[in-house]
């Protein structure tokens, strides 16, 4: 597909195009998929953006409108997420276009944004100490002094239950010590709920997606 | 690569004209690239509904459209499930009820039922 897409780019008229097509079609799949995730509808999204819904409907038809940046703006702030608008290489824009994917494609809202990278970083150390390797997934520095100075996300964000002041320790302490101290946590609470389950190695670190470790993700510091 | 969640294949006629690339081969570079994009996310897309899908046609023998828009018109691509893939059969435009070519349904009844009876070959769409 990638091949014939490239075969047609090489037409300029086609090249224009396609740009063209991106909004005019691409737009529409990826305000619908939008949609379908967080469960909302046209009417919702006709109230979020102050538009009517016949508009709402024409920018969710193929081809039917074409959206300005002014409007996508107004429905990326009714969703609570970014919009990117930027010059890029038709090769780029082509790969994005093939692995769009509009069963799945989703964009987290700022608060489900915030509690996934808190879980990020609740579950990084514990891969380095899994592993023994060095940190895969832990946030930069921006991102780190952004979760230390925020309370929300320790206040129960994502499903976490940990007190603000904890997290803010363990995400202050450069981990080395937060390991432990978690650590500790959870063979606390598997002993209080009288399991001898402790686990051996780490699936999370192996690729799989369930935690070896539920009681961490529900565990109370005290 | 893409993963094809539901297939499209194209008829094919006894002189072996493939006639969904006759009917691209006939579209503005607009609207090429605007059936590009919209057939590439259907065939990414598991359950085809309205509005970019019509199931059943009034009279159609059990075909159905797929519909878009592109440089003001109304696109249509007829065609029907059968085994897990959607042929189609006719591209053509809408308007006011009525279909360009004229006779798009009718022709379109009767590639159907030649594909049915394996009387023509048909191809995965590929253009």
């Amino acid at each position: 597909m990638i091949s014939s897409i490239a075969e047609k780019l090489r037409d300029p008229e086609y090249r224009r195009a396609f740009v063209a097509s991106q909004m005019n079609v691409g737009i529409p799949f990826q305000i619908r998929a939008l949609l379908k995730a967080r469960g909302r509808t046209q009417d919702w999204l006709a109230k979020k953006t102050g538009m009517l819904q016949p508009r709402i409907s024409g920018l969710i038809s193929p081809g039917k409108t074409r959206p300005n940046v002014e409007t996508l703006r107004r429905v990326a702030d009714a969703f609570d997420c970014g919009l990117a608008v930027r010059f890029v290489p038709f090769t780029e824009l082509a790969e994005w276009s093939e692995k769009f994917d509009p069963e799945s494609f989703n964009v987290p809202d700022f608060n489900a944004e915030m509690a996934l990278l808190q879980s990020k970083q609740v579950i990084a150390p514990l891969q380095e100490q899994a592993q023994g390797a060095p940190d895969l997934v832990a946030p930069g520095p921006f991102v780190t002094r952004f979760l230390a100075g925020t309370h929300a996300v320790g206040a129960g964000a994502g499903g976490y239950s940990f007190p603000t002041g904890s997290v803010a320790a363990l995400t202050g302490s450069g981990t080395a010590a937060g390991v432990l101290e978690l650590k500790a946590i959870v063979e606390f609470r598997s002993a209080t709920n009288g399991s001898e389950h402790q686990p051996t190695s780490n699936p999370i670190a192996a690729g799989g997606n369930q935690s070896p470790w539920p009681e961490v993700m529900s565990c109370q510091i005290q | 690569m893409s993963v094809w969640r539901t297939p499209i294949r194209c008829y094919v006629s006894q002189a072996g004209n493939n006639r969904i690339a006759d009917w691209y081969k006939g579209l503005s570079p607009q609207e090429k690239a605007d059936a590009d994009e919209f057939l590439k996310n259907m065939r990414k897309t598991i359950d085809w509904r309205p509005p970019d899908y019509r199931l059943r046609l009034r009279d159609g023998q059990g075909l159905g459209e797929l519909r878009w828009h592109s440089e003001n018109k109304q696109h249509r691509l007829l065609g029907f499930f059968m085994g897990g893939a959607w042929y189609a059969v006719v591209g053509c435009t809408h308007k006011q009820q009525i279909y360009d070519p004229a006779d798009s349904l009718t022709t379109a009844k009767r590639y159907k039922k030649q594909i049915e009876r394996q009387e023509v070959q048909t191809v995965e769409y590929d253009l």
